[in-house]
């Protein structure tokens, strides 16, 4: 799971509704690959991004970024090739996915999040 | 340069829906409307039951636009699969998620191109939810009512889900009716009649009624 996929997913409980995102990410295993920087592709990101979660993920992963993001943000080079690396080389490969609000779990194995409910947890 | 799908065994086949006549007519279709989603200029690009991978992969290898791809199965051995797939074809900028996509409702307002070989074979309502619930291959085929239970949650989902400027790519068969769009293909498969259709977000909005 890279992280720009994290910033999709919420808890899929249909009770769970509030503060149900971002789900908090605790990666036991990560992989980082050496795609070429795609500046691109990072803008076009960035105004998809929820950006307040991509934050705070990427600090619980030791990446402080800027509490905002300007425009003037979008041409500096050095912090773009930054979140090209966290967005897209950043590959969790193992670890768990919990909501902060009622604590569910989401395992990630094998590089792909769980986001399966049990039968009782359906209705 | 086609996608290199030699790695799928045949226990992969029991487990997950083979590529098949229908998942190489919706590659032909899709690939045949690439400059339109190039002109779309896609940022997230999702296969609403990704299987075997054989089509995101295709787009995937692409290398016409730059995007984003996420593969989202019910089925636990498809998304493995799909997952090896892409990795073999040496894809990048792609993932794969294991859930129910009608759950995922933080992709609401954000997906640019939706691809979907839905299960359109007409069951019995309660054989197309007991077959969602298994998580299995049969999940892969039973659709319901005239085939058109998951299709008709799939329009609810993808009106919601599409950006204003986004499209669907859906594959359907006759007896599931008949949708606003334009169609791309069409293909008679021994007794199944099957089609490709692009909608986009006001079609499909049509559709749900």
């Amino acid at each position: 799971m890279r992280l720009l996929t994290h910033n999709l997913l919420m808890c899929n409980l249909k009770t769970c509704a509030g503060q149900n995102f971002p789900l908090a990410l605790q990666a036991n295993e990560i992989s980082e690959e050496n795609t070429e920087f795609n500046l691109v592709l990072t803008q076009k990101m960035l105004g998809k991004l929820d950006w307040k979660a991509f934050h705070r993920v990427a600090d619980s992963l030791g990446h402080t970024l800027p509490e905002e993001l300007t425009p003037e943000d979008q041409n500096n080079d050095e912090l773009m090739q930054r979140l090209h690396h966290l967005l897209f080389n950043i590959v969790v490969l193992s670890g768990t996915l919990t909501c902060q609000s009622c604590g569910r779990a989401y395992p990630i194995d094998k590089g792909i999040p769980n986001m399966l409910l049990e039968d009782s947890e359906e209705a | 340069m086609a996608v290199n799908l030699k790695h799928i065994t045949k226990n992969d086949r029991q487990q997950v829906y083979p590529p098949s006549q229908d998942t190489f007519l919706l590659i032909d279709s899709v690939v045949s409307d690439l400059s339109y989603i190039q002109q779309i200029d896609p940022c997230f690009v999702i296969e609403i039951g990704v299987g075997s991978g054989a089509v995101l992969t295709t787009l995937a290898m692409n290398q016409s636009f730059q995007s984003v791809f996420i593969g989202v199965d019910i089925n636990p051995k498809a998304t493995l699969l799909a997952k090896s797939t892409l990795e073999l074809n040496n894809c990048k900028n792609y993932d794969i998620v294991n859930g129910d996509i009608f759950r995922q409702k933080g992709f609401f307002n954000k997906i640019d191109v939706i691809i979907c070989n839905p299960p359109y074979v007409i069951t019995s309502k309660e054989e197309f939810e007991e077959c969602q619930k298994r998580k299995d291959i049969s999940s892969s085929f039973a659709g319901g009512e005239d085939g058109r239970e998951f299709i008709d949650k799939l329009f609810d989902f993808a009106y919601k889900a599409l950006s204003d400027k986004g499209v669907m790519y859906m594959l359907f068969e006759e007896h599931n009716g008949s949708f606003p769009g334009k169609v791309l293909s069409e293909q008679r498969v021994g007794c199944e009649g099957l089609a490709v259709i692009r909608m986009g977000k006001e079609q499909i909005r049509e559709a749900l009624g």
